[in-house]
């Protein structure tokens, strides 16, 4: 339970943060107490399941903790939301409690303010089982409910390697799965987790350099945009240990550049997804995932197939099941689609991502890696675009550095792309200042966002 | 018109030259397909050039022309 690895680390290091954010720091002793004082009142209200609309991330880990002491079943909600938008999920999710900064106008469901709750007297319950549900990130439609349990995903985080006492900054947010395993895993270390201002490269830089942060895990598009800002300020260097890339494939150039930039920290990619958890960790500098993950055998807690080009996963590490029901413990199909190429399953795209040129079936990321090598490129997103004559076109959003001449890195992205079949050729080029991403992850589907 | 004469032509133009081939003369008597030799590739790349250059293209209107005269017409209407 989280409240558990919080009370083993609260005894060894009491004084020690558990969390540096907005100015403020907690102390694992002062995030135990608060904890089971929001505890004693769930448990006195009697709250079986509830949402998060809290906005301060120290709120979010103290209300996950108190609700793993009692048993009862929270469920962070996406930040910033309007009321509306908290009724909204609150009804889609059953929550008849939200716990909020301030009250919110709710319709249906109770509305508690943080700051009011944790007076409460009484004994804590043993729960025999703790809950807790995450959403997933919505990239293809709303967000679903997905319910895990608290001692499974710790089991998952316990056997990873990591030094006690480091600082790990978050640049998700703490209703995503990656945000809740960078929240476990800097707990169960005993370490202490920074949280930036927003999101924003500039912030995250600037909270690392303060704060001294010694891990980060983040998305590839983040990476490269944290490359790009240190690369364009002459930033002075960071001692990071360990570099952690996951929620989207990771590409081997990136790999190269982080190893180049950061030559003492370990850098791994993860496999993860909000459904099955974490499942893999790749610590070879090598794109892709081994060949080796097809072969585990039944003993194993996890394990992959590939049917019809998509990776299927089944891992008992993975969720409970779905809010409104839907099977866990089952094969489940990851929506990534590989291929093995050199001694590797490399992943190639998602299977929403497909772009069909005129019956050919493209996929967007091989054709990110070159377009991403070209010079004057910052970052690309390779999509399908919407065509009369072909139905479909492969269109790439550029965004260059600085100064560069538009029509020359056109140029050389027209012939770093000259070996693909022509079907995958980009037809359209355009240049964004910024690309769309929604999770820190590139969003790679022209109708949803309308390019 | 004019406008619209130059940056078909120079797109086409383009588009040749980027396949290595002879970019030839160039009229608004030239056939696309067959005097330009422009395949379905091209054509689409065409098309969503004049799209984001003009917000409109024929083909997405269902209209196919002909000759780069054809084309520079719809852009008059």
């Amino acid at each position: 339970m989280l409240i558990q690895i919080l009370r083993d680390a609260a005894s060894s290091e009491p004084e020690r943060a558990v969390m540096i954010a907005g100015g403020r720091s907690l102390s694992y002793a002062e995030a135990v107490a608060r904890a089971e004082d929001l505890a004693r009142d769930l448990h006195a209200r009697g709250i079986e399941r509830f949402g998060i609309a809290a906005q301060d991330p120290i709120d979010v880990l103290t209300l996950l903790a108190a609700s793993s002491a009692t048993g009862s079943e929270a469920c962070v909600y996406p930040r910033s939301l309007d009321d509306p938008a908290v009724a909204g999920f609150a009804e889609r999710l059953g929550h008849d409690t939200v716990i909020a900064d301030s009250q919110l106008d709710l319709g249906g469901a109770d509305s508690l303010v943080v700051d009011d709750l944790g007076l409460a007297d009484g004994e804590l319950p043993e729960p025999d089982a703790t809950p807790v549900m995450i959403l997933t990130t919505g990239t293809s439609g709303t967000p679903k409910g997905v319910r895990h349990d608290w001692a499974r995903l710790i089991r998952a985080v316990r056997h990873a390697e990591g030094s006690r006492g480091g600082r790990w900054l978050l640049a998700y947010n703490l209703n995503q799965f990656a945000g809740s395993q960078v929240m476990l895993h800097a707990v169960v270390h005993a370490s202490t987790i920074v949280v930036p201002r927003t999101s924003q490269a500039r912030d995250v830089l600037e909270a690392m350099y303060e704060h001294e942060v010694t891990h980060l895990s983040a998305t590839p598009t983040f990476w490269r945009l944290l490359v790009g800002t240190i690369e364009a300020g002459n930033a002075p260097a960071l001692a990071l240990k360990q570099i952690t890339l996951g929620g989207e494939a990771t590409p081997g150039t990136l790999i190269e550049r982080l190893r180049e930039l950061f030559p003492d920290a370990r850098i791994s990619h993860v496999y993860a997804g909000t459904e099955f958890g974490s499942v893999v960790s790749v610590r070879d500098g090598q794109a892709g995932l081994p060949l080796s993950v097809l072969e585990r055998g039944p003993e194993a807690d996890t394990n992959f197939r590939v049917v019809d080009g998509e990776l299927q996963i089944k891992t008992r590490n993975g969720m409970l099941g779905y809010h409104g029901g839907g099977d866990a413990d089952e094969w489940l199909a990851t929506g990534d689609l590989v291929e093995e190429r050199d001694g590797r399953l490399a992943f190639v795209g998602r299977t929403v991502e497909i772009i069909n040129v005129g019956g050919a079936k493209v996929h967007p990321l091989p054709i990110e890696e070159l377009v991403s090598a070209v010079p004057g490129v910052v970052v690309c997103a390779v999509y399908g675009k919407q065509n009369a004559i072909t139905g479909q076109i492969v269109a790439v959003d550029v965004v260059a550095q600085d100064g560069a001449d538009p029509d020359e890195i056109k140029a050389a992205i027209h012939s770093a792309c000259a070996e693909l079949p022509a079907p995958g050729r980009p037809r359209r080029i355009r240049f964004v200042d910024a690309l769309e991403v929604r999770g820190q992850k590139v969003i790679r589907n022209e109708a949803e966002v309308d390019r | 018109m004019a406008d619209a004469e130059q940056f078909i032509v120079k797109t086409i133009r383009t588009l040749i030259k980027r396949r290595g081939g002879e970019v030839p003369e160039i009229s608004s008597a030239s056939v696309i397909s067959a005097d330009l030799d422009l395949d379905s590739l091209e054509l689409a790349e065409l098309s969503s050039a004049l799209e984001d250059e003009f917000d409109r293209d024929p083909y997405s209107e269902g209209i196919v022309p002909n000759t780069v005269g054809e084309l520079t017409a719809f852009y008059a209407e």
